[in-house]
């Protein structure tokens, strides 16, 4: 039974009467229709009490009708879906089965445990949490912080459950060459004007019908009610293709370039978009929220801002209370509004008048009387179940300043205002203090043409264009009335008495009095308070608001949910896996993958049973003892052509690339311009101006990014042409002492004899007739070993057929992990561990890669003192002198043992450290002050996290085959 | 400090500026990954080598204006060329860009 619903169809121009919902409240089956928001459908089942304050647990009820919401927050969950929690029930459209609950309250929230706060709220003054609980040290994170972590907050977040979040939201792009921002009278006389000159026009309304203030006001516009004007005006619009209307879409952020970011709320099984709208030009027609009065217990639930009762009244046919007090400043604004109340049968009981006070409000969860003092002292208690305030309008000038625009304190306004433009974007209306409904039309068309002049639409200073109107001065306010419980912030549970002691404290700043009191803070944001918090501070301190100046105003404007910024780029889609060619083929090998960066790894190849540890050293005895085989494909491939190649990859390498012969490879290095070593991979030479360069995988994108920037930006002159080719070629690497006899089972075009295919060399031919190949004889691992490249397409047929031929010789497939024991075993340096950002060549024992005989990047600046000292940390080798013992992984170095002090002598760190199932002992890689010096000398390696430390010979870094002679088999 | 491993993850959420791409046009920002200042190397071509003077001044000494600076852009989600414009760093306005490589571009064009 809807109570407070208005039976007369005259009233209520955003309900369909036709279609009822049933809706639960805390439990309750409530009705209400479709059109009506959670607010609405509660308030006309005369529900006024809605929740409880965040910090005092006051009864809390509607103060307003839209997104300024302070006060009624409660969790939402539509049928099937998990509840979202802390939405303002004036936001929220009713839909069927949906399921409300209050907030902030235990065990309901009539009889709140925490409601004894609100007694005690003299106690929890501002700055309560930096003045209390400062002893005993140990009592805040002991204790304080949990209890108040509990009893603070509002909604609670349901992470798990049944149901789902709410639907995914799109993202979508948009262009258009005028953005209107706001449906209200300016918002639709602009884009009326917008529309005839034929514009590009978007025009978003945060609610669900067009027409913004115009669809609870009256009056005439022209010879046409407001109504029948909005009609017309909609109804044209949506008649011009060049025009789109997005309703339900606020526009939460302005940013550089005419970017407006925008959240629309999707209903009827429309989904949610998140928009990235770029417009030439921004007509911000936000218009204007309305400010409460100051005064005690001017937050009991029942007492509501004027303007929204009305628009209650007009666009949902509810009454929200029978018998009302009515507090609002402007004269006409307060006769307009009696004449509505009338009409909709609302008896006004009393109406302030000036010199009046309002001493205080009775009745806790609903306001039952309200007690007036006259200016001759006398206090006369009215008895009723509505009190209607309103202490003003406030212009919406938030998006004006979200890129630098400067507000300015206006005067005549009370309020922030606007600069007249802020980049491409320019208010209108009442966002920019005019209010009288003829001239925000004018208004509107002016700022229009304005618009358009300054696109080149329309010629500047034709005598089509309207007028300028000035904004006007609004005229005074109701005075607060000071209290410890009357209420500035509902949401922060601010009082007038809590700015007034944070001025005596010594605060001054704006902002400062904002961050120790909270004021304007929360999901609204202050858009209710923050005006008459700024009167208040500045009237304590004695300035005006003019000279406090104002908070800065940033994105988002109202909360968006992280989903919309997620929109579709959750899981897999925020970063989508690269898989290598041969993913397939190893999948079929149950190999164990792990992510890196972007790419999904070969880790290792579990046989039945067997561990981790188990499986990498059977692969790393099968290199060592036969033959294995590994994805090398994510190394970064790069083609480099031209005239000019040779010279181009010597100065971009500090190795020697001069010389070689057509079909050899040499391992580089490159370094940054600074001299620390960058990257290093292979060189291969494939004809007189054709080479191909290889980078490690984590480094491919950087150094691709770094060769075509030196070709374009820096050496323009050079003829050279470069393509990344990583994607194109499958790359597997054959590694172990059998790998040729592997290779010479494999039927290709050319020979892979000893003779014919030496080490460091490249063969480009075909296998098994027309499959093309190049094949690199490098090696990673220190043993005899080959890569072969195959177009990435012929990958997994490729595998299949070396599994053929290979298993004569036990051919192994082998991870990462493995790789990387081989390569600590041989010494070999890895990018992220040795390449570290810090270390130079000769850091790491590569003083003859760098080559004296040419000029390269990093030359000069790796010849620096500093550089080039030898006190510096260089890698060397360490072995256990316990053999048996573990050196702990991420240890640091020290000349001592430690475990416990943590300002240990430390001279260095580990950057790799394993078992090696080939050495049958720990083997580890360290940079080390004065490394290359300090041969033969007994160091420890301490980890006080694992609480282990062992000691260790320095040594040099190869640990395996130190001469080499594996790789020639 | 150094620009050779600056690599902003692509589809990264900076989307704010509207660059204007010599060769695409206009293109929001997260076509592009940002290049730093657009300070030229010392010429490697010539001998005697290049000084730590020299190479000091370019990796080291930067203006860091307050106000026009001239800057590297790579158009990697576009026609991947590094581009060079002129940003106000106060306003975010950009100035008309200049092809970084006129010599190359027009070789290529020949090519195609």
């Amino acid at each position: 039974m809807q109570i407070n619903r208005i039976s007369s169809s005259e009233f209520g121009n955003a309900i369909d009467r036709s279609k009822p919902l049933e809706f639960i409240f805390d439990g309750r089956k409530l009705t209400g229709f479709a059109g009506d928001s959670v607010a609405s459908a509660l308030l006309a089942n005369n529900i006024h009490l809605v929740g409880r304050s965040i910090k005092f647990h006051r009864p809390r009820g509607i103060l307003s009708s839209g997104i300024e919401e302070p006060s009624a927050i409660v969790e939402c969950a539509a049928p099937g879906d998990r509840p979202v929690p802390n939405l303002k029930a004036t936001e929220v459209l009713l839909s069927e089965g949906l399921v409300v609950k209050s907030q902030n309250n235990w065990p309901s929230r009539k009889y709140d445990a925490f409601g004894a706060l609100s007694c005690g709220s003299r106690l929890l003054k501002a700055g309560f949490y930096y003045k209390t609980f400062l002893w005993p040290h140990w009592g805040w994170h002991r204790i304080y912080e949990k209890v108040i972590r509990n009893s603070a907050g509002i909604g609670r977040i349901q992470t798990n459950g049944p149901g789902t979040f709410a639907t995914m939201t799109d993202k979508r792009h948009k262009y258009c060459q005028i953005l209107i921002i706001g449906s209200g009278p300016a918002g639709l006389s602009a884009a009326l004007a917008c529309s005839r000159n034929g514009i590009r026009v978007v025009l978003v309304e945060q609610e669900r019908n067009f027409g913004g203030s115009l669809l609870w006001r009256k009056g005439l516009v022209g010879e046409s009610t407001v109504n029948q004007w909005v009609s017309q005006a909609v109804g044209e619009l949506k008649q011009n293709p060049n025009v789109e209307l997005f309703p339900q879409t606020t526009v939460f952020g302005h940013y550089d370039h005419g970017l407006a970011l925008a959240y629309q709320m999707g209903s009827d099984n429309e989904p949610h978009i998140f928009w990235k709208i770029r417009a030439d030009r921004i007509l911000l027609a936000s218009g204007s929220i309305e400010r409460p009065l100051i005064f005690p217990n001017n937050d009991r639930p029942g007492i509501m801002l004027a303007g929204a009762v009305r628009k209650y009244i007009n666009c949902y046919a509810v009454r929200p209370g029978t018998k009302a007090i009515i507090a609002i400043a402007d004269e006409t604004e307060r006769d307009e509004a009696i004449a509505d109340y009338s009409a909709a049968g609302i008896e006004v009981v009393a109406c302030l008048k000036p010199g009046q006070e309002i001493v205080n409000v009775h009745g806790r969860h609903r306001v039952k009387a309200v007690s007036i003092k006259s200016s001759n002292s006398e206090t006369v208690r009215y008895t009723c179940d509505l009190m209607c305030v309103s202490g003003g309008w406030t212009p919406t000038v938030h998006l004006a300043a979200h890129i630098q625009g400067k507000l300015s304190v206006d005067e005549r306004l009370q309020a922030p205002t606007p600069p007249d433009q802020c980049g491409p974007l320019l208010s209108v209306g009442a966002s920019r203090g005019v209010f009288d409904l003829n001239s925000i039309i004018r208004d509107g068309q002016y700022m229009a043409y304005q618009a358009m002049a300054q696109i080149g639409a329309v010629e500047e200073n034709t005598e089509s264009q309207p007028a300028a109107v000035e904004p006007v001065s609004f005229p005074a306010s109701i005075s607060p009335v000071a209290g410890h419980n009357a209420f500035v912030d509902f949401q922060n549970d601010v009082t007038h008495d809590d700015l007034t002691q944070t001025v005596a404290e010594g605060y001054r700043s704006i902002e400062l009095v904002k961050r120790y009191t909270a004021t304007g803070m929360g999901t609204d944001q202050g858009k209710t308070s923050w005006v008459n918090a700024s009167q208040q501070i500045a009237a304590a301190i004695g300035e005006t608001p003019e000279t406090l100046g104002h908070t800065t105003f940033r994105p988002p404007y109202s909360p968006v949910p992280f989903s919309a910024i997620a929109g579709a780029r959750i899981g897999h889609f925020m970063k989508p896996v690269r898989r290598t060619p041969v993913h397939q083929a190893f999948e079929k090998l149950n190999c164990v993958f792990q992510t890196s960066g972007d790419w999904l790894y070969t880790r290792y190849f579990p046989q039945e049973n067997e561990t981790l540890e188990q499986a990498v050293n059977r692969e790393v005895r099968a290199v060592r003892g036969s033959v294995g085989f590994a994805d090398m494909s994510t190394l970064g491939k790069f083609e480099v052509k031209g005239p000019d190649a040779e010279t181009f990859l010597s100065r971009l390498y500090c190795s020697n690339v001069s010389a070689m012969p057509i079909g050899k490879v040499r391992y580089g290095l490159m370094l940054r311009e600074d001299g620390i070593l960058f990257d290093d991979g292979t060189i291969a030479r494939l004809g007189d101006h054709h080479y191909v360069v290889t980078a490690t995988t984590a480094n491919s994108e950087a150094v691709w990014h770094w060769m075509t920037r030196l070709a374009q930006t820096q050496w323009s002159e050079m003829n050279v042409t470069l393509a990344n080719v990583t994607e194109h070629w499958a790359s597997i690497a054959i590694a172990g002492p059998r790998s040729r006899d592997v290779l010479s089972r494999l039927d290709f075009d050319f020979e892979t004899e000893r003779r014919e295919f030496p080490f460091a060399s490249i063969r480009i031919g075909f296998i098994d007739i027309d499959v093309p190949c190049r094949i690199y004889s490098v090696s990673y691992s220190g043993e005899l070993s080959f890569e072969v490249n195959v177009p990435a397409g012929y990958a997994n047929s490729f595998i299949e057929r070396l599994l053929d031929v290979g298993q004569d010789f036990g051919l192994t497939p082998y991870g990462f992990e493995a790789l990387d024991v081989l390569r600590i075993e041989k010494g070999h340096i890895s990018v992220g561990r040795e390449i570290d950002g810090r270390t130079t060549p000769y850091d790491l024992g590569l003083a003859k890669m760098v080559s004296v005989n040419k000029d390269f990047i990093g030359r000069s600046l790796l010849n620096r003192p500093g550089l080039m000292s030898t006190e510096r940390m260089q890698l060397v080798g360490l072995t256990a002198t316990n053999q048996r013992s573990p050196i702990p992984p991420g240890g640091v170095l020290a000349s001592q043992q430690h475990l416990k002090d943590n300002r240990q002598d430390v001279i260095g760190h580990l950057t790799a450290s394993i078992y090696s199932p080939t050495l049958d002992m720990w083997v580890a890689l360290g940079l080390l002050h004065n490394g290359h010096h300090r041969y033969n000398d007994t160091i420890w390696v301490n980890s006080p996290t694992a609480s282990q430390s062992t000691k260790v010979k320095v040594r040099s870094t190869n640990f395996y085959d130190e001469t080499g002679e594996r790789l020639n088999g | 400090m150094t620009t050779a491993v600056r690599v902003l993850t692509p589809g990264s959420i900076n989307v704010m500026l509207l660059i204007p791409c010599p060769w695409c046009g206009p293109r929001d920002q997260y076509e592009f990954d940002y290049g730093g200042a657009d300070v030229q190397f010392p010429d490697l071509r010539h001998s005697p080598k290049t000084s730590i003077d020299d190479w000091h001044k370019t990796v080291h000494l930067r203006e860091n204006a307050k106000g026009e600076v001239r800057e590297f852009w790579y158009h990697r989600s576009g026609c991947e060329r590094w581009i060079s414009i002129t940003r106000n760093s106060l306003t975010h306005e950009f100035s008309e860009p200049s092809v970084c490589d006129e010599e190359e571009s027009s070789r290529n064009r020949d090519a195609d």
